[in-house]
């Protein structure tokens, strides 16, 4: 509630303008306003399962000799999610989004031929998402006294992922799909002023990506769930 | 017939020695030209032309032979990223390892060398690097076979010339491989990675006639085509010891993705290595010393090999880009 007021307060100095009470109200956006959002994102994990360094044997029953062996997986990462939207009509939106997160690559190196002890390599992962939505607002399913507004959304975007030095891409760019939804919950409203409203979004995503990081021949695709919790302002 | 006999021991008959080559390893052969290392190759003027000698042995007509060295020279031809060529000239009653400005590969009788099932010599211009001529005998000591699956008992001539075959590009030995003192003597292989490791497979075995990813990175260094430098990268740093360059450590980069495993190895006083025809991906790097194989059939001066270490794995995955080079990583080893 403290929280909610300090907002309130900051809409009131920006804008000059005292702020509407939002119970009972409609939450879906005006058609052809905007929307900002920025918080915080953890994109889940990446297991990529094993792999051997092997030789070929001479004269063995098994036909290959293991010089090592390596299981290796991307770490959950953290980082930013930052959104435009354009609310075309009260339902329907598009949106621009951008999402940084740094993750661990890890290989844990097992079963050396020469007896070296077992060790954990790693690596620092940026990735980038660059990704467009189609938003669509359940207005209908809104609870809280009109302040939480579901919403489902889904896109494609440009990945691209670099190593810790920043330098060196690691791989070609690639693809991004992903499908999910949340709820936008106003702490404040306003009908009138360059600043409409302020609340939290809260966002739960499927992520499909192909390209970036992939320590598997046979695998294109990789699903990622991802998890945002964000500041939305309402212009 | 010992399994652990040598093959492509290099003969340095005409002011050739086995040198290594100071740039990028797998290794090169590299010759000693005014104080300066500088890798052997072939001149641009493609195909090299070889001959046959016109000696057969039991088990192996002159057409047979011609046939499978001649598929052995395919292997390296076929590289997709490199620009090698070769041409069969004939038969000729000449004998490898005679200076007789020919290439000539066949059998020769070398009871003397009990060790060597073939071997590669050459001729050089020791101003510039580039090959003269080049010889490949076979040892008609050994029993050999040209059986599409191989034959108990003989050894592949395919396979020991797509070996030979590596030399007379100007390659050196790998040391992508496992092997164990033999109580006779010698090194018995257990496993290998490469077509260019020293030893071969046990008689009957025909897994060299496939090159690997160390073989094919290899020749493509030498002769790059025009995309190869574009599309692969390499692995650089440092093994040291105690702040110290190690000379010979023997360096692994195994491609997370693929398994492809190229080697190279530290070539100066201060522990450099460079190993290109990377495929761009994740690594893991690896660091091993010479102990796997006569270390004078990779160094000319053996004593200036250090194996003084424990194999280590550098702390890290790298990174190896398209068309560029890996960051400079130095790997801090231990004493044995």
């Amino acid at each position: 509630m403290k929280r909610a007021l300090v907002l309130a307060w900051l809409a009131l100095i920006l804008t000059g303008t005292p702020v509407a009470a939002l119970a009972q109200q409609n939450p879906a956006p005006r058609a052809r306003s905007f929307e900002l959002s920025a918080g915080g994102i953890a994109v889940g994990p990446v297991d990529f399962g094993s792999a051997t360094a092997s030789l070929i044997a001479n004269q063995s029953a098994a036909p290959e000799s293991t010089l090592f062996r390596a299981s290796s997986t991307i770490g959950t990462g953290l980082g930013v999610d930052g959104r435009l939207a354009f609310n075309i009509t009260r339902a329907l939106a598009v949106e621009g989004g951008f999402v940084w997160t740094r993750a661990t690559l890890e290989s844990r190196i097992t079963s050396d031929v020469e007896g070296v002890p077992d060790v954990t390599l790693a690596q620092d992962l940026d990735t980038y998402f660059i990704e467009a939505s189609a938003v669509w607002h359940l207005a209908a399913l809104s609870f809280a006294g009109g302040r939480a507004l579901p919403f489902v959304a889904g896109g494609a975007g440009y990945l691209r992922q670099l190593d810790e030095e920043q330098a060196l891409t690691t791989v070609e760019p690639g693809t991004v799909y992903h499908a999910g939804g949340g709820v936008k919950y106003f702490l404040l409203r306003r009908p009138r002023g360059f600043i409409r409203g302020l609340g939290l979004r809260g966002d739960a995503r499927l992520y499909v990506r192909s390209g970036g990081v992939e320590l598997d021949q046979d695998t294109t695709r990789r699903n990622q769930w991802a998890v945002a919790a964000s500041l939305l302002v309402r212009f | 017939m010992s399994a652990s006999r040598f093959r492509g021991a290099l003969m340095t008959v005409v002011l050739v020695s086995a040198l290594q080559a100071p740039a990028h390893a797998y290794l090169k052969l590299g010759s000693d030209v005014n104080g300066r290392t500088i890798s052997l190759l072939w001149p641009a003027r493609t195909p090299v032309r070889y001959f046959i000698s016109d000696q057969s042995v039991d088990g192996v007509s002159v057409p047979q032979f011609r046939e499978a060295v001649g598929r052995g020279f395919d292997a390296w031809q076929a590289v997709e990223t490199a620009s090698v060529g070769f041409e069969f000239g004939g038969f000729v009653g000449g004998r490898p390892l005679d200076q007789d400005g020919a290439n000539v590969i066949g059998f020769a009788s070398r009871p003397d060398l009990e060790r060597t099932l073939a071997s590669t010599s050459f001729l050089i211009d020791t101003r510039t690097g580039e090959i003269l001529e080049s010889d490949i005998f076979f040892n008609s000591t050994f029993r050999w076979s040209v059986a599409p699956g191989g034959e108990a008992g003989r050894f592949d001539v395919q396979s020991i010339a797509t070996h030979e075959s590596g030399h007379f590009l100007g390659l050196g030995h790998s040391l992508l491989g496992e092997t164990e003192p033999r109580p006779t003597g010698g090194r018995r292989l257990l496993a290998s990675g490469a077509v260019m490791f020293p030893i071969a497979f046990t008689a009957g075995n025909i897994v060299d006639r496939d090159l690997t990813a160390d073989d094919i990175a290899g020749v493509s260094d030498i002769y790059p085509d025009g995309k190869f430098r574009r599309t692969t990268g390499t692995l650089q740093g440092t093994v040291t010891r105690n702040a110290k360059g190690i000379f010979g450590a023997h360096v692994v980069a195994f491609n997370l993705r693929s398994g492809d495993m190229v080697g190279g190895f530290s070539l100066d006083d201060i522990g450099a290595f460079a190993i290109a025809g990377l495929a761009a991906g994740t690594y893991i790097v690896r660091i091993e010393p010479l102990d796997d194989g006569d270390v004078e059939s990779f160094f000319e001066n053996p004593s200036a090999v250090d194996a003084d270490f424990k194999a280590t794995y550098y702390q890290r995955l790298v990174t190896v880009p398209e068309g560029g080079g890996s960051v400079r990583i130095a790997v801090e080893v231990a004493a044995k």
